[in-house]
């Protein structure tokens, strides 16, 4: 057994002490469970070796030999970035839980770990087959998580959210077997199925199945509409994961199987994606800036941040696709910094609507201040973990689009503009007449391990750039 | 050698920023005597360094390295980042010093301290700098600290709109800036100053590139026509807008163009930067003359020299301009701290209509003073600098001359009114509170001292032209004509405000009246922007929420009948009947049959 396998068994085991032991207990062993988690994944991080871009720590077992499909696991530049981003945000939801979720707490301790695996399990399978079975199995876990804990109108989100992402997840399907069938491997392993060589008609036909189920997920613009309405009846912690993970799998599904199996389709289309990407940030910034919902506009806002993702990724060249990864996982801390403060504010004041709590920085400075950081990093200003991904995704898309990369620079301007106005409302302003207790210093530690990442990474990027680019200059559709 | 690393006076500033903001509530007493003592060692370090700096020294830290990428954090000491850098530590520690007593002790000192020493940090760091890089990192934490200072007292109507206000202006210019900076590194293989302006080449690129910094430049300098910000963002605390007016933020925009001088000439800038500079200098002296606070006279007569200043590096004078940035610092941080120390002893009173100033008082011989320096009056400060941009603008362009002169004449009277309408004040007003009222100390020394360097920073004329290797222009046809004109403004000021000889409403009510309306109204440009942009944004916005949530969502949702009819088919299939599972057992079978030899039956297909 590798540090992977115990990577996604650590989780599972964690669950089931959870389910078994008394339910006073849940908390600390979820809250030992993450963290041994994400001890393993940093050790992952410092054992890995960036001078080549090869899969490392290859696991591979025995599954359905019939058809090629076997327990397949293994880490590059991308994966590794996107495990450490998992396991981060999981040991953070699971702390922020203990503040915010107060029933079935067994339940959904054991159901959040679950999740962990599952999200864990997308970022590092190198089989096909498995990534799916994880890919449908998160949703199906995220499906209950707001089902049964989520707000006044869980139903319909839950359920919307399942059909969507569900429907999305049936292209996939129909798009892996395709896939599958015609590269002519006998096998899912997803490297010899991106050296695969298809025919031209059935690469489109592919690819175009392939960036819809992604896309959907990611959100991109028009497939957006489920997002907003999950996140705001998601409990936080669970829209944590969600903003943070889960729109990060889309991405990371059309880097890793989209444009790296069929680079060629996905080059001559680089004009409408990036379309479609722009569409998306000032559609997402415009939207968001005018929400009156404190975790809706959020969530609008990070449709723009993923458009800003598939800008960089549509640009296919090393600076851009750097970019494109390293603002996943900026935004995967900003938007768990966000949705876990929106739960904090709803807790305390009982209301996420802007414009009906004020004052935060003097009555709440905790919350008031970090709520400043979170609008500040959402248009990346320097030194927050914003700034270098804008840059290099920018600089990369520059390269390729000219002059038409100021238009999404003017979504970043809108941005800037509406989450200021939020700032202004809530945490400035004369401070409400009702008192407001500030989070304490327990509550307030996801917090400032959030805040060390965004300022850590926003300060020193060439830490994470190390690992992404050994990635990045190898991948299959760099041009 | 401490010239070495000059850079670290950023440190303590940072240091100053960190330790109160962290342990705000702790240290709130000490704040004040923790940031003046952290300024006091920031400048002791650049004042040995400018004594000791003979030759440019240039350091630089990997910052992110990859592909072709090789950003570094430089940072730069030479004569023009020196003389500014020593500059802001200067006026940043009389700053610190004079808020001491300025503030209440209600207030949140800790913050207060800890965003200006964040303030004072970032603009030492945007002037050492060396790179498009690190510059771009401190300016934008200028133009963060600044939204943080104008709304200190965040509980004001007033200072909370004018913070967002100055904000979303600076961002606009920051994003912009930012773009430039992003396409100027996809094709420069460093991103540093001198490399740049050494080796760039004229093209369309550099062109817009080099427009879209400059966008930054002028948001942040408050040029025509991105101003608007400055004249409300005097809501914050008088040392807040004495630090922001005379050596920080302001002077940025300033700066920049001044450090890539040759880049915008490469890049056929100069021209535009001329015109905006002499745009602003007018329309910013003519809103100050129209103005009745005593702080927003001197907010936009500070857009009014800034503009002067672009004017200056319009026409190449890098001289001129460095020289009426140096003694307009000292000037303006004077008069700032002048017009605090009124305000301070009548409850923040703002009105010079409803303030008075008691003849042949202490603060009265001060602001007097004050006056004559700002006026551009012989030998004080002001006069050297306003006058060799006047000079140089005769040499570049009649037009500009012919404006920047009578823009001086404005500048000279709306200073003037400035002192003789609350002197001339019939009312009777008395200072609220005490009857006498006694200036601190902290705050009359640093305003003195300052005051002794603006009357004597002219005598450092022949210096700072050698410094920057220029020489000296004195055209004497314009020194006699602005010379004249600044006497003529003083005694007509002097009849009309002080003496009341003529009732100025004579003016307003005249046909010359319609000027008044127009400086009043502010050329109704604020309006503009905040009726016709934002409702504009307002109304697109709100209108892609309604498309989102009844077009696109609706459109989702259509889709529902199709699932339902799905359902209701397949749901058949559960029938319970053991026959029809078994059927549809061997249907699937033989599917996977066929799959499992796609290849065999395509081939007996003939596909």
């Amino acid at each position: 057994m590798g540090p992977i396998s115990l990577m996604l068994a650590l989780p599972v085991v964690t669950a089931l002490l959870v389910y078994l032991l008394p339910k006073k207990a849940s908390r600390w062993i979820a809250i030992i469970g993450t963290l041994a988690t994400l001890a393993i994944s940093a050790s992952i991080l410092v054992n890995f070796d960036i001078r080549d871009g090869s899969f490392k720590f290859i696991e591979q077992y025995k599954w359905i030999p019939s058809i090629g499909a076997s327990v397949l696991f293994g880490v590059d530049g991308l994966s590794l970035v996107m495990v450490l981003l998992s396991t981060s945000l999981f040991f953070i939801a699971i702390l922020v839980s203990g503040s915010l979720v107060h029933e079935k707490l067994k339940l959904y301790y054991t159901l959040f770990l679950l999740l962990e695996t599952f999200v864990l399990g997308v970022f590092v399978s190198l089989d096909l087959m498995l990534f799916y079975i994880f890919w449908d199995l998160v949703i199906a876990a995220m499906f209950f998580l707001i089902l049964i804990w989520g707000g006044s109108n869980k139903r319909y989100a839950s359920i919307k959210f399942i059909i969507y992402t569900g429907a999305a997840s049936f292209i996939l399907l129909l798009s892996i077997i395709g896939v599958y069938m015609m590269s002519g491997a006998s096998s899912f392993d997803i490297r010899q199925l991106t050296s695969a060589v298809y025919p031209q008609t059935f690469g489109l036909i592919a690819f175009i199945g392939l960036f819809f189920a992604f896309i959907v997920k990611m959100p991109i613009f028009p497939f957006h509409t489920w997002l907003p309405d999950a996140h705001v009846e998601a409990p936080s912690p669970a829209s944590v994961i969600l903003a943070g993970l889960l729109l990060k799998m889309g991405a990371y599904g059309l880097i890793r199987v989209a444009y790296s199996m069929f680079p060629n389709v996905a080059s001559s289309l680089f004009v409408p994606i990036a379309a479609l990407a722009g569409i998306s940030i000032i559609y997402g910034a415009a939207v968001a800036v005018v929400q009156k919902d404190l975790k809706r506009m959020i969530a609008f806002s990070s449709i723009a941040h993923m458009g800003m993702v598939l800008l960089g990724i549509a640009s296919m060249n090393q600076i851009a696709l750097t970019g494109a990864i390293f603002a996943m996982f900026s935004h995967g801390i900003v938007s768990a910094m966000g949705f876990s403060m929106a739960g904090f504010i709803h807790e305390k004041i009982g209301t996420r609507i802007i414009g009906l709590f004020s004052g935060l920085a003097s009555s709440a400075p905790r919350m008031g201040w970090t709520l400043l950081i979170v609008a500040i990093a959402s248009f990346g200003i320097p030194t927050t973990s914003a700034f270098p991904a804008e840059l290099m995704i920018v600089m990369g898309a520059f390269s390729v689009y000219g002059y038409y990369v100021l238009i999404p620079i003017i979504g970043i301007l809108i941005l800037a503009g509406g989450f200021l106005f939020m700032v202004q409302k809530s945490s400035f302003n004369n401070p409400s007449p009702k008192k407001v207790k500030d989070m304490s210093f327990v509550e307030y530690l996801p917090f400032i391990i959030l805040l060390i990442m965004l300022f850590f990474f926003g300060l020193y990027p060439q830490f994470l750039v190390y690992f992404i680019d050994s990635y990045s200059k190898v991948a299959s559709f760099i041009r | 050698m401490v010239v070495e690393v000059a850079y670290l006076a950023i440190v303590p500033f940072i240091l100053s920023f960190l330790v109160l903001s962290i342990f705000a509530k702790r240290l709130n007493r000490f704040a004040p005597f923790i940031s003046i003592f952290l300024a006091a060692v920031s400048l002791a370090i650049l004042a040995v360094s400018f004594l000791e700096f003979n030759q440019t020294i240039e350091v630089k830290f990997s910052w992110l390295t990859f592909a072709n990428i090789n950003f570094t954090i430089g940072f730069l000491m030479d004569k023009l980042s020196m003389m500014f850098a020593l500059l802001v530590s200067i006026i940043s520690f009389f700053v610190l010093v004079y808020s001491y007593s300025y503030m209440d002790k209600k207030d949140a000192l800790s913050r207060f301290h800890a965003e200006m020493s964040l303030f004072a940090g970032s603009m030492l760091g945007i002037v050492l700098s060396s790179n498009f890089i690190t510059l771009l990192i401190f300016w934008e934490i200028v133009g963060l600290s600044s939204y943080l200072l104008i709304g200190f007292w965040h509980y004001k109507k007033e200072a909370a709109r004018a913070a967002k206000k100055a904000f979303v202006i600076i961002i606009l210019g920051d994003v912009f800036m930012f773009a430039g900076i992003a396409f100027l590194a996809t094709q420069f293989p460093s991103l540093d100053f001198n490399y740049l302006n050494s080796n760039a080449t004229s093209s369309p690129f550099l062109t817009i590139a080099m427009s879209l910094i400059l966008v930054g430049a002028i948001a942040k300098s408050a040029q025509f026509p991105l101003h608007v910000w400055l004249g409300d963002a005097m809501e914050g605390p008088t040392p807040v807008s004495t630090l922001l007016h005379s050596a920080t933020m302001v002077k940025a925009g300033i700066f920049l163009v001044a450090r890539l001088l040759p880049l915008y000439s490469l890049a056929h800038l100069l021209d535009p930067i001329a015109l905006i500079g002499v745009a602003t200098a007018f329309i910013g002296a003519t809103i100050a003359f129209s103005e009745i606070d005593i702080k927003r006279v001197l907010a936009f007569s500070t857009v009014s020299q800034l503009g002067f200043m672009m004017l200056a590096l319009g026409a190449s004078k890098i001289g001129a301009s460095m020289l009426y940035s140096f003694t307009q610092t000292f000037s303006k941080a004077a008069i700032f701290m002048i017009a605090g120390i009124i305000m301070h002893s009548l409850k923040e009173q703002r009105d010079l209509r409803k303030i008075r100033i008691r003849p042949k008082s202490m603060i009265f011989y001060i602001a007097l003073l004050g006056m004559l320096v700002m006026s551009g009056l012989p030998p004080f400060g002001d006069f050297f600098g306003k006058d060799t941009i006047v000079g140089s603008a005769m040499g570049y362009n009649t037009l500009f001359f012919v404006t920047i002169l009578f823009t001086s004449f404005i500048s000279t009277l709306y200073i003037s009114r400035w002192i003789f309408l609350p002197l001339g004040n019939s009312i009777k007003l008395k200072p609220e509170g005490k009857k006498k009222h006694k200036i601190p100390l902290t705050m009359l020394v640093p305003t003195i001292l300052l005051l002794v360097g603006a009357v004597s920073s002219g005598f450092f004329t022949p210096y700072l032209f050698h410094y920057f290797g220029e020489a000296e222009e004195f055209n004497m046809l314009s020194i006699v004509l602005s010379t004249s004109s600044v006497v003529a403004a003083i005694l007509i000021s002097y009849a009309v405000f002080y003496k009341k000889m003529i009732k100025p409403i004579v003016f307003v009510r005249s046909p010359l009246g319609i000027f008044h309306k127009i400086f009043v109204n502010k050329y109704w440009i604020d309006a503009a922007y905040d009726k016709f942009a934002l409702g504009m944004f307002n109304f697109v916005f709100k209108a892609l929420d309604y498309i989102d949530v009844f077009v696109i969502d609706r459109i989702v949702n259509l889709f529902n009948p199709v699932s339902e009819i799905f359902a209701d088919t397949f749901k058949k299939m559960q029938s319970g009947v053991t026959q029809t599972y078994v059927v549809g057992i061997l249907l699937g079978l033989l599917l996977l049959f066929a799959m499992l030899n796609a290849d065999k039956i395509m081939l007996l297909l003939g596909v």
